[in-house]
């Protein structure tokens, strides 16, 4: 009959111990990371396909181009539809006039009193006339520039 | 030297069990870590199927609206992905100028996207 663990006995269980310690919380810490990653990536990913869907059906709906009141603040661009498109905020089905607005902190969009800032971080907004890529809006297409990660856009 | 922390009848644990449970412990671990990796692999996928999916219906529109007028070329932001546009025409209907327009997206692996659509060339002309 043994007394007890000699020192080596409770040194290697310590150590033994420490390593499974460890491997558990780097396996927890690699699960949480990855869960959070994954969570963000995927609000990113659907905050970007929302923004460009709702701006395709207002594109495509469009029936007229409007030209703002006021001059945009420089380094924004401001693309105003009267669109056929669904209403976001009703079920209806109606000619509606939304106001996209593009600069440094991102794309939002107005449609009545709601507005609502649908991509943040630099966009770029431009417009196909036929020969080249105009800042002024109208045309057949738009080009939307994103950054982080780089994507452009064209819709018709 | 001994130390009395607790007395127990047996002998203890006999080297292959402890390699055993070491064994299962790491094992356990090295699932856990791999399928932590494989979940990040897959979202990872996800995400850049999705910008793939959309680089190509850019590009697609963007020919469309004679943006760009070459039948082929590399796709924006995926280095190794190359986009085509083949047209012929089509005998569908006599009365119309049909083009059927094929457009696809080949990566290392092959043809991942195709799209067919029918143009009318009339309808181009008005």
């Amino acid at each position: 009959m043994r007394g007890g663990f000699t020192l080596v006995e409770v040194m290697v269980a310590v150590a033994i111990s420490a390593l499974l310690i460890l491997g558990v919380a780097a396996a927890t810490q690699a699960t949480v990371k990855t869960a959070e990653r994954q969570k963000s990536d995927a609000r990113e990913g659907e905050q970007r396909a929302r923004a460009i869907e709702l701006l395709r059906q207002d594109w495509r709906g469009r029936t007229k181009i409007g030209k703002p009141a006021m001059t945009p603040p420089a380094g924004s661009r401001v693309l105003i539809l009267t669109t056929t498109s669904d209403a976001v905020s009703s079920t209806s089905r109606a000619i509606r006039r939304v106001t996209y607005t593009v600069s440094e902190n991102g794309l939002s969009r107005s449609e009545g009193s709601a507005e609502s800032l649908l991509l943040p971080g630099p966009v770029g907004m431009e417009f196909w006339d036929g020969a080249a890529w105009r800042s002024e809006p109208g045309g057949g297409s738009v080009r939307l520039v994103l950054q982080r990660p780089e994507e452009t856009i064209v819709l018709n | 030297m001994r130390l009395s922390i607790r007395k127990r009848p047996e002998q203890g644990f006999t080297l292959i069990e402890v390699l055993v449970a070491l064994a299962i412990a790491g094992g356990s671990l090295i699932l856990i870590l791999s399928a932590n990796g494989a979940s990040l692999r897959k979202s990872v996928d996800a995400r850049v199927s999705e910008r793939l999916q959309r680089a190509a219906e850019s590009k697609f529109a963007e020919w469309k609206a004679g943006a760009d007028r070459a039948s082929e070329g590399s796709l924006a932001g995926f280095a190794d992905h190359r986009w085509e546009v083949r047209t012929a025409r089509e005998d569908l209907a006599p009365l119309r100028r049909l083009t059927r327009i094929r457009f696809s997206v080949t990566g290392p692996s092959g043809r991942l996207l195709e799209w067919t659509e029918l143009r009318d060339e009339a309808e181009n002309l008005r």
